[in-house]
């Protein structure tokens, strides 16, 4: 299992198109913080332009690192999936594509020890990708803008919302952030290899994944009260954002913020939940029809 | 002779299209054996049945008296295989290949290891280059480097002179007959040129539309002296159970109308006369083809 596991991240490092993942990250976060260097008090205005009256925010100290991480997160997180699924949903399509699957089952090879070593191994990828958006998103953006209190922005119903969370009090919650979302992320890479399976081709089973993401992002954005009760809530897409809720703090009774707690961990207990189920499911899935599946690439 | 593989009434069906129908054969240890069928005869299916690519409908597999169903690690760790064309990873050096794939089989290769294994296909001096650099030849040779880097004791070859150059051809025969003869490698090697099959192997199969035609020696079966006879009876399954009594067939095996038989031509009068003494009416006998004719026939007609 070990060998097949060193096996397949040595490959994965020795693709090129690995490595497209990381770039597009490290291009889109270095285009955010040049932005936001160079004019981020005209985004503060826009974000600020309803509430000013009500409050009084000092635009300069709220451009700091931890709020740029969080921007960058909100944005990047949306696109991730798509580079996971590069990855993922090659692993065995690709392999039936180059011929080097048949060559690899006529070895000693359990085929289930084989997916698991291409899960993890995606498992592995995914961490590294969210890895990397923190160096760059989290440690740059920290030693480039310095760091403060955190100001978040939320619509909650139909009022606007202003969250400060203390700077001593933000770290914990991204380090639990970057660990959903790389739980949300193998929702979407275990999709991928399910997909991957029934393919002979690298392109079906990432376009395939894209799409199903992108459908059900769709649904779970449908604020129709049939589809908010009876779909979304089966759907891992609802959840995706569920990193979002460690920056809710929870309050007192006088509204003021609690350090170290969380709005609605029940919420976020539910969430995990239900990502990890579709995991098991897809990646089941997956194991099963990889076992049956007949050779013929 | 003690049998290293042995398959048994192998059937596999696609959708409407049965591939393999009843297929039984029995590969012993030491053989070159041949497995020769025109193109969508079922060779490839077979011999992706017989590495577990592919799961039979029924039917079983067995290597060295174990079955490869429920043996099948144990099984394939002493197996080296090329199906079709031998695809590596294009992106990886020569190096790289042999590495995983003998990591596959459990090994660790030490730089001197990796330089014995291509060496022994002369390409020692290209390992660091990317296969996806190699012409069709090099990747051939490359292929049999990663069948032979964990020291297989069967090797089966599916269709190994395939896109190869003539001068490429003739070393591939040479290395079969080689790793047959001086090491001791029991070999199956697939084909749909007669005449490869002739020169490599000693034992031989053709299947037709995923039947039997016909199994044995080759020197038996490409003997201008054998004929092909077709046989109708009023009692073909009487027929089938009484045959191996008759002294003189190379083989025998039944079609969906008639009994092909493998014998000397003039021991066709006796046959007859053989099969009466067991009331056994005789309705035809076609004694009109030598076995090669007969394969070319069958390639011509499809």
């Amino acid at each position: 299992m070990w060998g097949l596991l060193s096996i397949e991240l040595y490959k994965i490092a020795k693709r090129p198109r690995t490595y497209i993942a990381f770039a597009a990250i490290a291009a889109i976060v270095l285009i955010f913080q040049f932005a936001f260097k160079a004019d981020g008090k005209s985004y503060m205005d826009l974000m600020l332009q309803n509430i000013q009256d009500n409050f009084e925010v000092d635009k300069k100290l709220a451009i700091n690192g931890y709020f740029m991480c969080y921007l960058i997160l909100n944005t990047l997180l949306v696109q991730v999936p798509i580079l996971v699924a590069l990855v993922a949903g090659d692993s065995i399509s690709g392999e039936a594509n180059m011929g080097t699957l048949r060559l690899i089952l006529t070895r000693p090879v359990s085929r289930s020890e084989f997916l698991w070593a291409k899960f993890i191994a995606s498992g592995i990828f995914t961490v590294a990708l969210l890895i990397w958006m923190a160096f760059l998103s989290l440690l740059v953006s920290t030693w480039i803008f310095g760091v403060d209190d955190m100001l978040i922005f939320r619509v909650k119903g139909d009022e606007s919302q202003i969250l400060q969370i203390a700077a001593n009090d933000v770290l914990w919650r991204y380090v639990a952030a970057f660990a959903y979302a790389a739980v949300a992320l193998m929702v979407i890479a275990s999709l991928s290899i399910l997909l991957s399976v029934y393919a002979e081709n690298s392109i079906g089973p990432i376009v395939a994944t894209v799409c199903i993401v992108v459908f059900l992002t769709i649904v779970s954005n449908i604020n129709v009260p049939i589809i908010d009760k009876n779909v979304k809530p089966w759907l891992f897409t609802t959840y995706m954002v569920g990193w979002k809720g460690f920056f809710y703090i929870g309050t007192d009774a006088d509204g003021m913020p609690i350090s170290g707690s969380v709005e609605n961990w029940a919420s976020i207990r539910n969430s995990i939940s239900i990502l990890l189920a579709h995991i098991v499911l897809f990646f089941g899935w997956a194991q099963y029809a990889f076992r049956k599946k007949d050779i013929l690439s | 002779m003690e049998a290293a593989i042995k398959a048994v009434q192998l059937n596999k069906s696609y959708k409407n299209f049965q591939a393999v129908k009843n297929l039984s054969f029995t590969v012993n240890r030491g053989d070159v054996y041949g497995f020769l069928g025109q193109n969508g005869a079922g060779k490839s299916t077979t011999i992706r049945m017989l590495l577990s690519l592919i799961s039979p409908d029924s039917g079983s597999v067995d290597y060295w008296g174990k079955s490869l169903l429920s043996h099948r690690k144990e099984t394939l760790s002493g197996i080296g295989a090329i199906i079709e064309k031998p695809d590596l990873y294009k992106y990886l050096s020569a190096e790289d290949n042999i590495r995983i794939f003998a990591r596959m089989n459990g090994m660790k290769l030490s730089t001197k290891d990796v330089d014995v294994h291509l060496e022994r296909v002369g390409l020692v001096e290209r390992k660091k280059s990317k296969v996806g650099s190699f012409s069709q030849g090099m990747k051939q040779r490359m292929g049999i480097a990663v069948a032979l880097v964990h020291n297989p004791e069967i090797i089966i070859l599916d269709e190994p002179t395939n896109g190869l150059d003539p001068q490429g051809i003739a070393d591939m025969r040479k290395l079969i007959l080689s790793l047959n003869k001086d090491h001791g490698k029991t070999i199956v090697v697939s084909s749909h040129l007669l005449n490869e099959i002739e020169m490599v192997a000693n034992r031989m199969i053709i299947i037709h539309k995923g039947s039997c035609v016909v199994e044995g020696k080759v020197s038996e079966l490409l003997d201008p002296a054998q004929t092909l006879v077709k046989l109708k009876t009023t009692h073909p399954e009487n027929t089938l159970s009484v045959l191996d009594q008759f002294p003189g067939l190379v083989s025998f095996a039944p079609t969906d109308d008639h009994i092909r038989l493998i014998m000397d031509r003039n021991l066709v009068p006796d046959l007859i006369q053989f099969l009466v003494s067991k009331n056994i009416a005789v309705l035809s006998v076609q004694p009109n083809h030598s076995l090669e004719d007969y394969f070319i026939q069958l390639t011509q007609n499809d």
